[in-house]
């Protein structure tokens, strides 16, 4: 892992390569966030370039007050929400439900599904969340970001996080309960 | 400051709604997080993030792209001043000197200046929105 301050002074410094290696440490954390909320590959491919040119013609006003990470969470975060406000889309991205077509049952050995499937049910499952607390479980739980980092992130105050993140916890429980993956 | 109070006024709403207090909700916070990061952390290492194995290449050839220079509405509006500013000086000049075989009345052309400014005002424009819609849809 190449240290932040390094790498950051590199690209500021009109470095290619440097820049190059940034995308490369920081894009499983925008495609995972994206993941959650852009359903078409195309489109995420996109928003995910788009973030990365923002993060490019920006980062000369990063001032390490907090981890790249959580800055380039922001700025993933922003795009998203201009993208979905752009399309209409804030309240109402769904992805399709497919929660019905599937049986996970740990007791019926011919569903035992590989954790690849088990993973896409899982994120099926998240996808469907109400927007608000798909992104602070995917912060929080997905990227391992703190409360304060995940306040840097969204602008939330700590207790809309904490409860986001309750209610969300709930309703994906509760939707993993329907398909038999807690009981 | 109002976004934060109405976010806050939200929160206690939501939890009302719940029955909790804020102690029952960290308590049930902390209580499950091991599973959650169990859960997740499942998702992580298996998810297929359809990443392009070129995406950085990707990336970098936008950003070299974006480098090129091009005019800004502001380039164009400068151009159409200077060259309004040449043309009226040489008129002005002309006049003056005499040199203009055909005779030209300044006071004629200081009459059309609505229809110049007109013309050039929407030549700006044009190529303000012009740009616009370049710049949003690269």
């Amino acid at each position: 892992m190449i240290d932040e301050i390094q790498l950051v002074k590199a690209v500021l410094e009109g470095d290619d390569r440097a820049f190059e290696d940034l995308v490369r440490q920081y894009e499983k954390l925008v495609f995972h966030i994206l993941n959650r909320f852009i359903p078409n590959n195309e489109q995420k491919e996109d928003l995910a370039q788009e973030v990365f040119i923002k993060i490019y013609q920006r980062l000369k006003t990063f001032r390490f007050q907090s981890k790249l990470s959580t800055w380039i969470g922001k700025i993933t975060y922003l795009t998203i929400v201009d993208h979905l406000k752009k399309h209409n889309a804030f309240e109402m991205v769904n992805f399709e439900d497919t929660s019905e077509l599937h049986h996970y049952t740990f007791e019926n050995p011919e569903c035992v599904l590989v954790q690849k499937d088990l993973s896409r049910f899982i994120n099926e499952a998240i996808q469907n969340l109400p927007i608000n607390l798909r992104m602070v479980l995917t912060l929080y739980h997905l990227n391992e970001f703190s409360y304060k980092e995940i306040e840097t992130i969204t602008g939330w105050p700590e207790g809309t996080i904490k409860s986001h993140l309750f209610r969300g916890r709930r309703m994906l429980k509760e939707k993993l309960k329907n398909l038999s993956y807690l009981r | 400051m109002k976004e934060k109070n109405i976010n806050k006024f939200q929160t206690y709403r939501e939890n009302a709604a719940n029955d909790l207090t804020w102690e029952e909700v960290d308590a049930e916070l902390q209580n499950d997080v091991a599973f959650y990061q169990q859960l997740f952390k499942g998702l992580k290492d298996h998810e297929d993030l359809n990443i392009p194995h070129d995406f950085s290449k990707k990336v970098m050839t936008r950003i070299k792209a974006s480098r090129v220079w091009r005019p800004s509405w502001f380039f164009y509006f400068a151009c159409i001043m200077i060259g309004f500013l040449i043309f009226g000086l040489g008129l002005v000049c002309s006049t003056a000197l005499n040199v203009v075989p055909i005779s030209i009345n300044l006071h004629d052309v200081l009459a059309y200046k609505g229809v110049f400014i007109f013309i050039v005002t929407g030549f700006v424009l044009i190529q303000f929105f012009d740009h616009k819609f370049i710049d949003a849809s690269s």
